[in-house]
């Protein structure tokens, strides 16, 4: 989704901080929706209890105290409307600031309506239905309290005060009123400065926290920029490399980068010098091709020169082949479709291999001799055309490097869980000393310069033995002399 | 001349006498390194061509213990290996040349002849003594532009001598250029070779002197 990281971090810390500032902003909103609806509701209790308060005063008094009330009322901001009705007419003020409905010129009942309250604060004054002063509540018959109205048509605030006046039969109505309107613009731009300010705190955020990562991201940068360095100009072998300030959080990814690297290597190594030895081996009898085809071409071939290049080329033609031929058998040790630990008999593999090759390895003055400690198959762990491989590979061996006129014997074998053949000869044998240098690929001994060889026999062995788990070793002959290769595999449950 | 081989793969090493010898070289095969350290001591050859994956000693070991008996024959080596640092590491331990397999006949021809005069100091393919030439690329001799009809040992023979004309070579020195190790040999073989050249290079040739008791000159006129 997001590729980059430092915009997923950015993301991923941003995103819950902008709910948060939500919610905050919600709250705030909410405080500052209450407390200017508290504030205008006090000023238009204020308002009405002022007016009410002057008209309750003594005649002469109220005719000097209700002008300056109202025009008190008239010169603070908000402007409110203000009416007063005596029963059902309009003594002063605006008619359109009309009674309650349920007003009743003739009613006494007292407070019809709960007064207004307002939340306490710290200081805690005793009032009287909302006067200090109890003798300004004598009077009172539905003491201030606020209700939501209409004014010329628009919805409005509208505090409400009846008194009974002394002397008076018809109650006096003092309404103060203002527009919800001019109520709510004030909210609203109070909200709106919560708001921006939110955002431009969120953005502030973000933009040092993008930088912050940029910055504690740098020596992965730095990292980067060796590997595309090295892409462009590769060297011999490339690690990456530690400073000071590389991170712990990247240790482990240098570690495992450069310990990837190393296996590459090796891998590229073992391969380079696999494809140096088996162009080194290919190239004698391309050589030796060569150089006689040359000869044929020069001396023609009655020549007795001609002659021996004839035999010369095909004996190099051999050796390609069977390097060739080694060479697929080797790739095909691991191949992957096969299943290296399947159970398969010994015995009928051994067969097999010994019918297939006999044909072969007659043309070599050699006895074959087959034995089998007893009767009947022995079931192994392998697979057949690995193991029939390995074996074609030893006995092609035993029989090659033999002497002349010499034997071969083919032993198979069980105990302790194991089937293992053997392949025994009493040809010149290995010396002890160059038998663990046999397994590697394309090692040929000293006495091998006469025979078709590739050097790869023995190691293909190896890998195929491997491959299956069983285990396989060179000893010296029964009589002494000769090479004994033993391979055992783990017997079949 | 006489050439050396050491080569392990016999099938290689008889081609490349084969051809060798019908370039006119006298030519012995060694399979081992021991062996071609002893001998090329001892005997005369006009280039050594060494193959470096040897049964017994590794090919650049035989080189460098050739150099440093001081043994000043030119090598050239051949070898399946071909490497940048092969051939570099070859030519910097005291090889004069570097053949990798598969190498053409004519190619190894030419190197080990090239080899050969510059051992002997004498970069001119063609020898010249008086109105006598050879010329060593195309194994060819005239007298007065006349090509004179030379049988193999005579060539060789002359060839040696031609090498150094006015300077007396010994018997042993003419005997161990000429004949490989295989040749079954006459005592009286270098006479019968001489006597046939001095025959053949009358009347207007020069002369070949016989030194009593030293050996052989060819005179400068």
């Amino acid at each position: 989704m997001l590729r980059s990281l430092r915009a997923r971090l950015t993301g991923a810390v941003m995103l819950p901080l902008a709910a948060l500032v939500v919610i905050f902003g919600g709250i705030a909103c909410w405080v500052i929706f209450k407390t200017a609806s508290m504030s205008s509701d006090r000023m238009l209790i204020g308002s009405v209890r002022t007016l009410s308060v002057a008209l309750d005063a003594e005649p002469d008094m109220r005719s000097r105290l209700v002008p300056l009330a109202v025009q008190l009322q008239q010169r603070s901001q908000p402007i409110t409307f203000y009416s007063v009705h005596h029963g059902g007419a309009l003594v002063a003020g605006s008619a359109a600031l009309t009674p309650p409905p349920d007003y009743d010129p003739s009613g006494r009942v007292i407070d019809r309506h709960p007064p207004a309250t307002f939340p306490d604060t710290y200081r805690k004054t005793r009032l009287y239905r909302g006067y200090v002063d109890p003798k300004d509540a004598d009077t009172v018959l539905q003491a201030a309290y606020l209700w939501d109205g209409k004014l010329a048509g628009k919805s409005a605030r509208i505090a409400t005060e009846i008194r009974l006046l002394k002397g008076d039969r018809t109650p006096t109505i003092v309404q103060v009123a203002d527009y919800d309107d001019d109520r709510r613009a004030y909210i609203f731009s109070q909200c709106l400065q919560v708001i921006g300010g939110g955002i431009l705190i969120l953005m502030i955020a973000v933009l040092l926290f993008y930088e912050a990562i940029t910055w504690g991201l740098k020596p992965f940068s730095a990292l980067t920029e060796q590997v595309e360095k090295a892409r462009l100009d590769p060297p011999a072998h490339f690690r990456l490399a530690q400073s000071p300030e590389t991170p712990r959080e990247a240790m482990s990814f240098i570690v495992a980068f450069n310990a990837l690297m190393a296996r590459m290597e090796n891998a590229t190594e073992s391969l380079r010098q696999f494809t140096t030895n088996a162009s080194h081996q290919m190239r004698t009898p391309l050589a030796i091709a060569r150089m006689h085809l040359g000869l044929l071409d020069r001396f023609g071939p009655d020549s007795p020169q001609g002659r021996t290049a004839l035999q010369d080329i095909s004996h190099a033609v051999q050796s390609l082949e069977r390097l060739l031929q080694q060479l697929i058998s080797l790739a095909r040790t691991s191949e992957q479709a096969i299943d290296p630990a399947m159970s398969f008999d010994l015995v009928a593999t051994a067969t097999n291999v010994l019918d297939e090759r006999l044909g072969h390895l007659s043309t070599f003055d050699i006895d074959l001799i087959y034995e089998q400690d007893e009767e009947g198959a022995i079931a192994v762990k392998g697979h057949p055309l690995l193991a029939a491989e390995l074996i074609t590979n030893l006995l092609d061996n035993a029989v090659r490097y033999n002497r002349p006129g010499g034997s071969v014997v083919i032993r198979l074998g069980r105990g302790g869980g194991r089937g293992r053949i053997e392949i025994e000869d009493d040809g010149p044998g290995i010396p002890e000393e160059h038998r663990d240098r046999v397994w590697e690929r394309f090692y040929r001994g000293a006495a091998e310069n006469d025979q078709v060889g590739s050097g790869l026999g023995l190691s293909i062995v190896r890998s195929l033995a491997e491959r299956m788990g069983a285990s396989v070793s060179l000893n010296n002959g029964a009589n002494g002399c000769g090479l004994c290769a033993r391979v055992e595999f783990q017997e079949a449950a | 001349m006489r050439v050396m081989i050491v080569e392990d793969d016999p099938r290689l090493a008889h081609g490349m006498e084969a051809l060798l010898n019908a370039a006119g070289f006298s030519v012995d095969i060694l399979s081992s390194g021991e062996e071609a350290l002893h001998i090329a001591e001892s005997v005369p050859y006009a280039a050594i061509i060494l193959d470096l994956g040897l049964p017994d000693l590794d090919g650049l070991e035989v080189l460098q213990q050739l150099r440093r008996r001081s043994v000043s024959t030119p090598i050239l080596i051949s070898t399946a290996r071909d490497s940048l640092a092969d051939r570099v590491d070859g030519l910097d331990k005291g090889a004069d040349d570097y053949l990798a397999k598969p190498f053409h006949l004519r190619e190894l021809e030419s190197r080990v002849r090239a080899l050969a005069r510059r051992g002997q100091g004498t970069p001119d393919p063609v020898l010249k003594v008086g109105s006598l030439t050879l010329d060593r690329s195309s194994r060819t001799v005239c007298l007065n532009e006349i090509t004179l009809e030379l049988r193999r040992r005579e060539l060789a023979v002359l060839e040696t001598l031609m090498g150094r004309p006015g300077k007396i070579v010994t018997k042993e020195r003419l005997a161990a250029e000429v004949f490989n190790f295989n040749d079954a040999v006459a005592p009286n073989a270098l006479e019968v070779y001489v006597a046939r050249l001095r025959r053949k290079l009358i009347p207007d040739g020069p002369v070949i002197r016989t030194v009593r008791g030293l050996g052989y000159m060819i005179e400068v006129k």
